[in-house]
């Protein structure tokens, strides 16, 4: 199912979307926020922070002691291609696909509906080409919009998709909005490619890292990072977590929380050992488990590209260039 | 329909058993039985405490009764050695791949333990003298730090008429009838087939990498050294990537590896 939605009636259709879940899409702080009477929203801006994540799988919740973890279904506006990579191929991969199946996260996962849009103007941190994506990706999305003149071409990618558009009514997409279309596309994917390209290297990042132990190079690009842990907390493609202990002897509670291997104590063990001691270690493997580790599991890098961490962090950090600098 | 995998079964404390001045026995029984084989371990909940990963020390099979021999090393280890019979714990799992006791049957077999390593060894014995007839020869090499740290001493008496024991305590005083040294002193005294025999080392990781770079020496191979890693867990079913080591999961791969395939891994031993 595909059709043009004529702009004029596009806040209509929001409405009747939004009257059904409650209904998230970029707001003009560039944050997913509900759609209300008045809503300002700005479905250009990238990267939309905090993408979808903490709406499949939250900072912090329960995960044992009660039978309902999940709130009520959501439809999410607004999602990139890079967020759809990172939650089909690592999230749903990990978590559903490889026993056992996390159910928590499963009831948390089933209740998003997904309406992906193209990013037109990517931000100049923007590098998902170089990952494997492209910023016209809506694999994994119920339902594409992608803004022409007058409005958006809708495709339907799922029965869900299909059930939105069920009652919308969808105008005939031109031979113009065709054609513009595809140049605007081009346009975006060489935008993404000169921020930052490694064409035929790509698949070798991993080898270069995992053969890089060099204490000097590592030292020297982790010079600024203060191991916050904003790259992780940010990234579409980190799910690593911890669990938290909250029960007394009648009943179980637990929690889990995002956890970051840039944090000190992450991978520690009892009496304190830990096993990448030096702050340059930590900053590594985050690379290491992305392109070599994450690689080999999931087939992809750990990374799809959003930016995210080039923007959160205090550092001034850009894992562009920890990157290039291995190729020099 | 798929269960939660977080949440645990509840079980009760029925017997606190001191070991050393700092190892305890927790003998539990769940409320739901759970099946286990050697040198797998489950995830134990000390209610407001913490979590922590225990390789049960006793008879494997399914069961509701499980020993799990606890060293005190930390903030949860501590409440739970305050706890008394009757007190409520919880526990899920069994997690992880435990030994390869096809791979250790029918040969000559040489166990190296040290420290808290014996509880999982404690469940391996178990194992080998319910099946005694497949294990023709046994020799197990123990190291402790003193005389008053040696686990299980009562068991030792038992398992000597079954098996060759030697053993070691770094400071020996007079009541020690082992040597005095570190484990690795031992591997002077034992006459194996290098070529045939195939060996467990469990301990802390400094012995464990000593133990077997000595075994290596000897000219035991890499893939007949088996090791059980210890490394900081969270789900204990591959899904928080706390206790990756190069590109194995330790909870899911592991926690007992060849030490071949892990030998040259950058943090493995730290
Ligand atoms: C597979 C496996 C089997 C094991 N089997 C046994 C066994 O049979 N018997 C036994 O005695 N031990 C065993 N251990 C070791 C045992 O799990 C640890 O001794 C236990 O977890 C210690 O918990 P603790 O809270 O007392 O120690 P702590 O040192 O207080 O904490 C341990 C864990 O808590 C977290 N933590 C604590 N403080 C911090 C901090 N400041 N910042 C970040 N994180 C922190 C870390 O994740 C750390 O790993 C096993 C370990 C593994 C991996
Ligand atoms: S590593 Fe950075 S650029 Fe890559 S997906 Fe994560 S936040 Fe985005
Ligand atoms: S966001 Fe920057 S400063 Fe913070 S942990 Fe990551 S690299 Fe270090
Ligand atoms: S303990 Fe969570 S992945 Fe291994």
């Amino acid at each position: 199912m595909k059709g043009k939605i004529k702009r004029d009636k596009f806040d209509s259709i929001l409405k009747k979307w939004a009257a059904e879940k409650p209904l998230f899409l970029p707001g003009e702080s560039g944050l997913l926020e509900e759609y209300g009477d008045d809503f300002k929203y700005d479905l250009e801006k990238v990267p939309v922070w905090g993408g979808i994540k903490e709406f499949v799988f939250p900072s912090r919740n329960a995960v044992a002691g009660k039978e309902k973890f999940a709130p009520g279904p959501v439809i999410l506006l607004g999602v990139r291609g890079c967020d759809l990579n990172a939650l089909k191929g690592i999230f749903d991969s990990i978590m559903i696909e490889q026993e056992p199946v996390d159910t928590v996260y499963k009831s948390f996962r089933d209740r998003v509906t997904l309406i992906s849009v193209d990013c037109n103007s990517p931000a100049e941190t923007c590098f998902c080409v170089s990952t494997g994506g492209s910023p016209y990706g809506a694999s994994g999305s119920d339902l594409h919009l992608s803004a022409v003149k007058d409005g958006y071409i809708a495709e339907a990618l799922s029965e869900e998709g299909k059930r939105l558009l069920g009652g919308v009514e969808l105008d005939e997409i031109s031979a113009s909005d065709e054609r513009k279309y595809s140049d605007r596309k081009d346009a975006a994917v060489k935008m993404v490619k000169s921020n930052f390209s490694l064409d035929s290297q790509k698949d070798l990042i991993g080898e270069k890292i995992k053969n890089n132990l060099n204490k000097s190079y590592w030292d020297e690009k982790a010079k600024t990072c203060m191991q916050c842990g904003g790259c992780n907390f940010s990234c579409p493609s980190c799910y690593c977590n911890v669990l938290n202990e909250m029960s007394d002897s009648r009943k179980v509670l637990k929690a889990l929380q995002w956890d970051s291997c840039q944090l000190s104590g992450y991978a520690r063990v009892a009496g304190g050992a830990t096993p990448r001691p030096h702050l340059w270690q930590g900053f590594r493997h985050r690379y290491y488990c992305k392109f070599s580790l994450m690689q080999g599991e999931f087939d992809m890098p750990g990374c799809t590209g959003c930016g995210r961490c080039i923007k959160t962090c205090p550092g001034e950090i850009d894992m562009r260039d920890t990157i290039k600098g291995l190729y020099e | 329909m798929n269960k939660n995998p977080y949440s645990p079964i509840k079980a009760q404390i029925k017997e606190v058993i001191d070991e050393t001045p700092n190892i305890k026995t927790f003998v539990i029984e769940l409320e739901e039985e759970m099946e286990f084989s050697t040198g797998q371990f489950v995830q134990l909940t000390v209610p407001g405490a913490g979590e922590c990963p225990f390789t049960p020390s006793s008879k494997t099979g399914k069961t509701a009764l499980m020993d799990i021999t606890v060293m005190k090393a930390g903030a949860a280890t501590a409440v739970l050695h305050e706890k008394k019979p009757s007190d409520i714990v919880y526990v899920r799992g069994p997690y992880g791949n435990g030994f390869p006791l096809d791979r250790l049957r029918d040969r000559e077999l040489l166990i190296v333990g040290g420290g808290c390593g014996m509880a999982p060894l404690r469940s391996l014995l178990h194992e080998i003298l319910s099946d005694r007839n497949r294990y023709p020869r046994v020799i197990m090499l123990y190291g402790c730090k003193t005389p008053r740290d040696m686990l299980y001493g009562d068991s030792f008496g038992e398992w000597g008429e079954e098996f060759e024991i030697h053993k070691a305590a770094d400071k020996a005083d007079s009541s020690w009838d082992g040597k005095q040294g570190v484990v690795t002193e031992l591997f002077k005294d034992i006459k194996v087939d290098a070529a045939k025999c195939v060996a467990v080392v469990v301990g802390p990781p400094v012995m464990m990498k000593f133990a077997s770079l000595e075994l290596s020496k000897m000219g035991v191979s890499d893939d007949r050294i088996i090791v059980s890693l210890e490394k900081n867990m969270t789900c204990g079913f591959g899904k928080c990537r706390h206790c990756l080591v190069g590109p194995y999961y330790v909870c899911k791969d592991g926690p007992v590896f060849e030490y071949g395939q892990v030998k040259d891994l950058p943090d493995v031993w730290d």
